[in-house]
């Protein structure tokens, strides 16, 4: 989620009163949600970059009401204005470039910051991918040139850092925070003007001779990175704020010389073609271009069903036709989408282990346990050495009680009855769930009893009443190993010859580990190795 | 008055004993122990029946040092045997017949019987060593009267000892002392002994002919503080949305916690550089025993690689590389999408309708409405027949058969659906979400080889479960405090 934030006296004085009803308005046709108090606010989903700003969403709001004719907002140039150098390219392998011309950028100088700070974090990751330089244009001179310097070079950031490449990369806290973006050995890469005044050392910091101030009416904007869909998909939706708040945007030919996929502001064409429309939601061939239009996009018509759309450069969520298709659902309304019956032709079929632990889930709670559940993920403090057999650990936990996965499901057991200590015995619970033993999942059912009763001979019994119930014939139990089990006071359970869990009165240093004063006697039980022996049993 | 059988029982035994205060204790019925007894009386002196005086009784055991002074000697006892016998003895000499502490037990003693070491010499002088031989005596016959279970003299000696640490301990205890009123006699003679429980006894003498029966409080207060174990509150939504989904014609997927990025991410077009991959989004698991990557995994990396690369029939993709390496990270997964996608991969034909209600994994810190570990409900067909008005139909009827209705739709965004709606109900006043959908992106359906379109929505069931539950703290949910597990009302007829 984008979520973007204005006082909302603000925003009315921007944008004019009807703005707050207008943004609510829209909001159901885009999906955003919107909170409005002494702060006005807007949570996006975010796939719409392009809406994460007032001015856009303003905009965007205009286009869709009142669109009479679609304009062009963004225009080429033939002229040179930058020249790119090996060295630097290699460091930044894409960089595209252009001017925003037109009046004083006054307090909205705050938004423009804000929003280049927006895609930074967004599409650019953190400036990986593409980062942003804005700069004031009127203070340099082109043409530009994005090239290398060693780092004895000597700069002033815009805010008034001045030292060596070197220096500002170790001791800016900008330098630190992104100096690894450039690996630089000796070198870092920089935008100069023609007297070789430094403009900014991308993707890091800007320089001081082209500083942003409120005044500054004439801007020049440099987006560099590592995939040129993602940098010119940055330039697009940085010009579209520009745009949207009345600048004259001009890109410059010459991205095309260097990078010849470089695809022009208005060039990506998707095709569609209305049968999908149609299939896709039952809208009506004849409604679809105005829709588009509404939209934000512009149709070029190739008879018959066919459509061409070109899709604004900023769109960079617009994939393909399902995107188009979307966005025609979204202009006609949800709402307007009329219900369509479907007959499957599908017969319903559950789970077999599903059924089962359904079944098994109903035997235990009539024999008069209590079913509990408890996490999968689990806390390392319910194991000891002795007791954990997964090994299997969260390479990223939340908190320390929630950072392995149990291997079985009795130690949570015993901390439920724990948590009851005060509450009347006895107390007898189930669980069915998954455990997760040397990388495989298994499932599995836990009965256990605390109280002053319980026994090997009433944990035998509850066992015998589940297996004559379920398979027709009682278990055997093998004294066993398990240090948790009185020894002599329970073990394995076997079915014919077939190991199926454990079951018996918990040895006492355990019950004194989980802080229980009454004994405890668990089963647990295998239940993909139970239902393969009820099934064969059959 | 409606007395009950123990209140009658002692009732009549007290009224035979009307002239005397006797204690709870000593009231002797048959079959009747000494708290049904004290219960009762209880009972009896609220009713005004039986007045009641509380008295104060002091009893007495012996301390650690007590046990062991009777079983040997006190140290005063020993002190004095070496004063009779050597008149005087250097401090020294004194000193090695006592152990340490009792040493200055010792010392103490006689320096209050004022024999006080000088120069370092314990001296007799004149003192009425005959005195203080009496004086030792009584303190030895009250510790033996003690072990023997009598109360000791209240008195000087007593409290000697009782000033000494663990020498004596003394406790007490309030008894209450309980006698007949005129009322409580009144009433006695005119309650007969009535039928409490009916046994064989009764039934077969036919004393229930003209006993008549004890008549019960109809409406007792707060008597089920520990109900009937039953379901969890989760299986029982669990197993009735398994029942709609039955119902309805749909196939129940099963799959694992334990999966890794391809299926979870890849497959459905999530892009690798996607938040939803970063640490502080999902677990990642650190195993010894790597996820096993079939042959068919295989081909699949290659066709999700090209799919995130360079698209598919006319799709662009995300471009930039996509890593092997990523795709085969072990995580626990995020949601049950990656069953679903993993069963498509599998019966890429039509018509599939297939569910799940199963556990996700999300990395969230736990509060009143997040929980890392949550079970998802999941639904999807794969059909000639999907479209966005076949989408928002399926989704009305089955949250009409889960009880809610006026359902409303609203565009959202998934990175594997497109379009892509939220769903929201009107639910206690409240515009409530209640889940997500969508008809899945042509990039996830043909890599499977799927030519027909799928759609899909999902739920989080804990979410629903505070409302079907009115819990107003989503943690309770997994408590497990057996007091509510056992109580918890079922909404039987949920509606909202």
């Amino acid at each position: 989620m984008v979520t973007i934030r204005l006082a909302r006296k603000s925003l009315t004085d921007r944008y004019g009163a009807d703005s707050v009803d207008m943004i609510k308005k829209y909001a159901d046709i885009i999906g955003y949600s919107v909170e409005d108090g002494e702060d006005f606010s807007v949570e996006l989903n975010p796939d719409r970059l392009d809406l994460a700003s007032f001015p856009t969403l303003i905009s965007s709001i205009r286009d869709f009401y009142d669109r009479k004719e679609s304009k062009d907002k963004i225009t080429f140039s033939n002229e040179k204005i930058i020249t790119l150098e090996n060295d630097a390219v290699k460091i930044r392998p894409y960089l595209v470039t252009f001017t925003a011309k037109g009046n004083k950028i006054g307090n909205n100088l705050e938004i423009l910051i804000q929003y280049q700070e927006k895609l930074h974090e967004t599409i650019g990751k953190g400036r990986t991918r593409s980062s942003i330089g804005i700069h004031d244009l009127d203070n340099v001179t082109p043409p530009f040139s994005f090239k290398c310097e060693k780092t004895d070079f000597v700069f002033e950031t815009y805010d008034g850092f001045k030292g060596t490449i070197g220096e500002i990369l170790a001791e800016h806290p900008k330098g630190k925070e992104y100096s690894s973006l450039i690996n630089a050995f000796g070198t870092a890469p920089l935008i100069t003007d023609s007297s070789n005044r430094v403009l900014s050392m991308p993707p890091i910091i800007n320089g001081a001779a082209s500083k942003l101030v409120e005044s500054t009416r004439n801007f020049f904007i440099d987006v560099e990175g590592l995939d040129l869909r993602v940098v010119s998909g940055t330039a697009y939706l940085m010009a579209n704020v520009f745009s949207a708040m009345g600048y004259e945007i001009v890109f410059y030919d010459e991205a095309t010389d260097w990078f010849p996929e470089f695809t022009k502001y208005n060039d990506r064409v998707v095709s569609l073609n209305q049968e999908s429309v149609k299939t896709y939601t039952d809208i009506e061939p004849k409604n679809v271009p105005a829709y588009l239009l509404k939209m934000g996009y512009k149709i070029r018509s190739l008879g018959g069903k066919q459509f061409d759309v070109l899709v604004p450069g900023f769109r960079v969520d617009v994939m393909g036709e399902a995107d188009l298709i979307e966005d025609i659902a979204k202009a006609a309304g949800y709402d307007s989408v009329k219900e369509k019956p479907l007959q499957l032709g599908t017969l319903g079929r559950g789970d077999p282990l599903r059924e089962l632990s359904s079944d098994i889930k109903s035997i235990c709670a009539y024999m008069g346990f209590q079913e509990t559940m408890n996490f999968f993920v689990t806390s390392p403090n319910l194991y000891n050495k002795k007791r954990n057999e997964s090994g299997l650990h969260i390479i990223n936990p939340k908190s320390e009680e929630s950072s392995i996965v149990r291997s079985s499901l009795y130690p949570s057991i015993l901390w439920t009855f724990h948590l009851n200590k005060r509450r009347p015995t006895p107390q007898k619970v189930f669980e069915i769930g998954s455990v997760l033993v040397k990388g495989k999942q298994n499932l599995r059912l836990c009965l256990a009893e605390y109280g002053s009763k319980a026994s090997f001979n009433e944990c035998r019994k509850t066992l015998d009443a589940l297996c004559s119930r379920t398979l027709g014939e009682l278990p055997f139990i093998k004294a066993t190993g398990n240090s948790d089990i009185i020894h002599g006071r329970g073990g394995k359970i076997e079915i014919g010859e077939k190991e199926i869990g454990i079951m018996g009165e918990i040895y006492p240093e355990t019950l004194i580990e989980f802080d229980l004063n009454l004994p405890v006697t668990i089963i647990e039980i295998d239940l993909e190795k139970f239902i393969k022996t009820v099934t064969q049993g059959n | 008055m409606e007395l009950s059988r123990n209140e009658v029982l002692v009732l009549k035994y007290l009224s035979r004993r009307s002239d005397q205060f006797i204690a709870d204790s000593d009231v002797e019925i048959e079959n009747l122990d000494e708290r049904a007894v004290s219960s009762a009386i209880s009972y009896l002196v609220k009713k005004g029946l039986v007045e009641s005086v509380t008295i104060e009784l002091n009893e007495y055991s012996l301390g650690e040092e007590g046990a062991a002074y009777l079983n040997g000697q006190l140290p005063e006892e020993a002190a004095l045997n070496i004063l009779k016998q050597k008149g005087n003895a250097s401090l020294a000499s004194f000193a090695s017949s006592f152990k340490e502490n009792e040493l200055r037990v010792a010392l103490t003693q006689l320096a209050k019987f004022g024999v006080k070491p000088e120069k370092g010499f314990v001296n007799v002088h004149n003192t009425n060593l005959e005195k203080i031989a009496q004086e030792i005596h009584a303190r030895r016959k009250v510790l033996e009267s003690v072990k023997a279970g009598q109360s000791p003299e209240e008195g000087e000696v007593l409290n000697q000892l009782l000033a000494r640490k663990n020498v004596l301990i003394r406790k007490t205890r309030k008894i209450r002392r309980v006698r007949i009123l005129p009322e409580g006699l009144n009433a006695s003679s005119k309650t007969e002994e009535r039928i409490e429980t009916l046994n064989s006894e009764i039934l077969l003498s036919g004393e229930w002919k003209t006993k008549g029966f004890r008549e019960y409080d109809l409406n007792p207060a707060k008597l089920l503080e520990y109900a009937f174990p039953n379901l969890h509150p989760l299986s029982f939504m669990i197993e009735r949305v398994r029942k709609i989904f039955l119902q309805m014609g749909f196939t129940e997927m099963s799959g694992t916690y334990l999966e890794s990025a391809l299926w979870n991410m890849d497959a459905l077009f999530i892009p690798q550089n996607h938040p939803a991959r970063d640490m502080q989004d999902t677990f990642y698991v650190k195993t010894d025993q790597a996820l096993q990557f079939t042959e068919v995994d295989k081909k699949y990396q290659k066709l999700f690689s090209n799919v995130h690369e360079k698209g598919i029939k006319g799709y662009t993709g995300w471009g930039g590389r996509w890593s092997k390496e990523e795709s085969e990270r072990p995580l626990l997964r995020t949601h049950t999408t990656a069953s679903t996608i993993k069963y498509l991969a599998e019966h890429p034909t039509s018509p599939q309708a297939i569910f799940s209600v199963d556990k996700a994994f999300r990395h969230e810190s736990m509060d009143w409405k997040h929980l890392a570990e949550l079970h998802q409900i999941e639904g999807a067909v794969l059909s000639k027949d999907v479209s966005l008005g076949s989408l928002k139909w399926i989704i009305k009827e089955f949250y009409s058969r889960l009880g809610l209705k006026n359902i409303r739709f609203i565009p959202s965004y998934y990175p594997y659906t497109e379009p892509s709606m939220d769903i929201v109900a009107e639910i206690n006043g409240r515009e409530v979400e209640l889940g997500g959908s969508g008809i899945f992106r042509q990039e996830v359906t043909l890599p499977l080889g799927i030519n027909d379109r799928v759609m899909a929505w999902g739920m989080g069931l804990e979410r629903f479960a505070m409302l079907y539950y009115n819990l107003k703290d989503i943690r309770e949910i997994y408590r497990n405090d057996l007091g509510w597990l056992s109580t918890y009302k079922i909404p039987l007829n949920f509606k909202n």
